[in-house]
């Protein structure tokens, strides 16, 4: 049986005096695709920064893979496994695609200062190691042909495709995308289902929050709805 | 015109230039307190030298560690503080710091400053002439170029560029920002505790009056009319504005109106590289 | 002593202030860290000064000032429209970062005072040597200028209150929250823009004027005194005019009893330490993750 991921537990936010959640439960399982609907304003993004960190709940817990999540910074969240893509992807848009992916990587040796003075080999080493994993990925996505454009070039569905890239070079165990599918052509719609199926297959767990109901729910394992506050299993 | 002097003079800001791209022109923060490290970095290796007898080396050693502790500060402030508000404290930061080598006459002198630094020994050779002095500086400086020469190839200052890009792109794929400030505000900090040695006892003495926000400034304006995130930009805005006094120098008027005809151009230059090329003349990024 | 240290904290408090509501209302319009402020400041004592060599000639003194006052304020009021035509409205719609902006603001400052210099040259300058003592008794002692100063200050911020409650105040207050919807409702930017540059320069101009009486100013008084104008805004809260002119009375009683007590070298250092403390302190200027995730 799969393992749960993560576990949300009784968890409460207000906004400026007004109530959004009242002691959500949920649970999500490893290697499943979920889906979160709800109508705008309802908290949908307010609901994924509280899990990806960048806001603290009133009250509740979060658990992700055995970890409670503690509110210090945001980047330790995100480096326990935690990948998180916006409404607008946030790619590094002055840099080609290629380094975008280069940059991704969780554990490169070469981000330490000291390592360069003790353990030089090991970053040679890595940089070759990613320059595979990166272009596989590429393939994988189909943008192969763009690696040395620069991301800011790219077609919205083309970031997109890009930012779930990185959260996957980046080993990101849970991603949270927000609308995924949302402004892109059904080519690209094609390429962001294929790519999700295909975190799945690799044991990646997704959560989307999503308008066009119809192509989440043919994806998802699970949906889930926000109705007055509380956040309910569909399905 | 004394040309030794002259590449002397450029030698040390193409490391102070080079310093200041580091921080400005890879973290996208704005700091004026280049000057205050600067001057930290001659006071320390002058009064070290001086008062403890230890030589040149030596204190060039005490005062790179007394600045890594110092830029402390402003890694702080890199990390705590919006855009505009880090610019003010560096910039607050800059006057306390010469309030003091200025004031504190105890230790520095006061207005009078510190004279007959000790020069150089190397090997047990005393340096004495100006031409072994560029000799000295200029070893120091091909070291820190050749250091960034390398070290822009490497996945570090990659990332660095992608912070600087984006920064919440950064962190949401898990990297440790104030780790990288931190770097950068260090490693600067070092290579202008180097350039203040080298003032200090190339000129053997030394006062505040180097070191003031005025001074800051001309820094900033150096990569901002060269241009950041590569070499050549600091290089050449290092190299431009120390030559631009010798040649405003050879108009025919009076010295008071002649450095305020300098600053003139000087504004100018600014103003214009600011309106219409905010990258610099050969810069790889705006400071958007 | 200590009653005239008071007096002296008020009036140069009231001065400041008219120097930091200029530049807080410049601040709020345009957004721009506007240190050629200074250089309106010290434009405005040397164009009375000159202005006033020049009509002495012709006209009686009372008469010669009061013309060379208006002409000179007219001056620094053109010279700021040049300044936002040139510079600080193609950099606004350019959407440049702030640190930018400060940094073209200081070229202009410094390409101001390099030509009052090269001009006028840089030993400081005097608008009148003369002074008598209006008020005496034990506490504390006045002079005919310290008290102009007061009467004219207390009038400008008075008048600045009344502007506050006007709608192009409202107006400045719209665009710096949202200048793209202040737009949408119908605001017309621009013209706000040169309005807060012109009540703001007019301010600081008045206040160098009324300092050119006091004691002799020199071209590179200039940048401290805005700096220590911006020390108040931002202490005071850049969105408060009430905030801003506190700040300055507590900046001056600063400065005065330091002067008093310290030596007068440490002066400027507590002024800017109160800053560093404010900015770590003080909610405005820290990150907030909020505030990075809006701006995605």
């Amino acid at each position: 049986m799969n393992k749960t991921i993560l576990h949300i537990d009784n968890l409460s936010k207000s906004f400026c005096g007004l109530k959004l959640f009242d002691e959500v439960n949920i649970t999500l399982q490893q290697g499943t695709i979920n889906a979160l609907f709800g109508s705008n304003g309802s908290g949908k993004t307010t609901f994924f920064n509280l899990i990806g960190g960048y806001e603290k709940p009133d009250a509740g817990k979060i658990h992700f893979n055995g970890l409670t999540i503690k509110y210090h910074n945001e980047f330790e969240i995100a480096k326990a496994g935690i990948g998180k893509m916006w409404q607008e992807p946030t790619v590094f848009p002055n840099h080609s695609v290629l380094q975008n992916l280069l940059v991704s990587d969780r554990t490169h040796p070469g981000e330490y200062f000291l390592n360069y003075i003790f353990r030089g080999k090991s970053i040679i080493r890595k940089e070759a190691e990613l320059k595979d994993k990166a272009y596989n990925i590429l393939r994988k996505f189909k943008l192969g042909n763009k690696a040395d454009q620069a991301a800011g070039s790219l077609s919205l569905g083309e970031k997109k495709l890009l930012s779930i890239s990185m959260l996957l070079m980046n080993d990101s165990r849970l991603l949270l995308l927000d609308e995924p599918f949302s402004s892109v052509n059904p080519n690209t719609i094609e390429r962001i289902s294929e790519a999700l199926k295909d975190l799945k297959s690799e044991g990646k767990t997704v959560f989307m929050i999503e308008h066009k109901i119809k192509f989440a729910e043919v994806i998802s394992d699970n949906t889930f709805k926000i109705e007055h506050f509380k956040i309910e299993k569909l399905n | 015109m004394n040309w030794l002097h002259i590449f002397f003079m450029c030698e040390i800001y193409v490391i102070l230039a080079l310093s200041a791209n580091l921080v400005s022109g890879y973290t996208g923060l704005l700091s004026f307190a280049n000057a205050a490290f600067y001057g930290v970095g001659a006071y320390v290796t002058t009064i070290v030298m001086k008062n403890f007898g230890f030589n040149y080396f030596s204190a060039l050693l005490i005062a790179i560690i007394f600045n890594v502790l110092a830029s402390f500060i402003i890694t702080y402030f890199s990390v705590r503080l919006k855009d505009l508000y880090f610019t003010l404290a560096t910039l607050a930061f800059q006057v306390i710091v010469f309030s003091v080598l200025y004031n504190w006459e105890k230790v520095t002198g006061g207005s009078y400053g510190i004279s007959e630094i000790p020069g150089v020994k190397v090997f047990g050779y005393q340096l004495s002439e100006t031409k072994e002095y560029v000799i000295l500086g200029g070893s120091f400086t091909l070291m820190v170029i050749l250091f960034f020469f390398f070290f822009q190839k490497t996945p570090f200052v990659r990332l660095l560029e992608c912070i600087r890009d984006r920064e919440l792109g950064a962190v949401s794929l898990g990297k440790n920002i104030s780790y990288y400030k931190f770097i950068c505000n260090s490693m600067a900090a070092a290579f202008i505790a180097i350039a203040g040695s080298l003032f200090a006892v190339y000129n053997s003495y030394i006062d505040a009056t180097s070191f003031t926000l005025n001074e800051s400034i001309l820094i900033v304006n150096m990569i901002l009319i060269g241009g950041t995130g590569n070499l050549i930009g600091p290089i050449f805005g290092a190299c431009f504005y120390v030559m631009l006094p010798e040649i405003t120098r050879l108009i025919p008027i009076d010295s008071t109106q002649g450095a305020s005809l300098q600053m003139i151009i000087y504004s100018l230059i600014l103003i214009l590289v600011v309106r219409f090329k905010p990258n610099g003349l050969f810069g790889k990024f705006k400071f958007q | 002593m200590f009653t005239q240290i008071l007096i002296n904290s008020i009036v140069s408090a009231l001065l400041l202030s008219l120097v930091a509501i200029g530049f807080n209302l410049i601040f709020n319009a345009t957004k721009v860290f506007h240190l050629a402020h200074g250089a309106m400041y010290v434009s405005a004592v040397y164009g009375v000064y000159e202005f006033n060599c020049f009509f002495q000639k012709v006209l009686p003194g009372g008469i010669s000032i009061a013309i060379s006052v208006i002409l000179s304020l007219l001056l620094i009021s053109i010279l700021i429209i040049i300044i936002e035509y040139l510079i600080y409205r193609p950099l606004f719609q350019k959407k440049i970062n702030p640190a930018i902006s400060l940094i073209s603001s200081l070229g202009v400052y410094l390409f101001v005072i390099n030509l009052i210099t090269f001009l006028f040259g840089n030993e400081s300058i005097s608008l009148d040597n003369d002074y008598k003592i209006v008020v005496s008794n034990d506490y504390f002692k006045l002079t005919d200028i310290e008290l102009m100063h007061l009467i004219i200050s207390i009038l400008l911020i008075t008048a600045v209150f009344l502007f506050s409650r006007t709608k192009f105040y409202t107006h400045i207050r719209a665009i710096t929250d949202n200048y793209s919807v202040a737009e949408k409702f119908g605001i017309n930017v621009q013209r706000t823009r040169i309005i807060a540059l012109i009540a703001g320069t007019v301010l600081v101009g008045v206040a160098g004027v009324m300092k050119g009486y006091e004691i002799a100013i020199e071209p590179n008084v200039g940048l401290t005194i805005v700096l220590t104008a911006s020390v108040a805004v931002i202490v005071g809260g850049v969105n408060s005019l009430v905030g801003t002119i506190i700040a300055c009375f507590v900046i001056a009683l600063i400065e005065n009893y330091s002067v008093k007590f310290l030596s007068a070298q440490w002066k400027d250092m507590l002024t800017y330490t109160l800053l560093i403390a404010v900015l770590i302190f003080y909610q405005q200027g820290l990150i907030s993750v909020k505030q990075r995730i809006e701006t995605i």
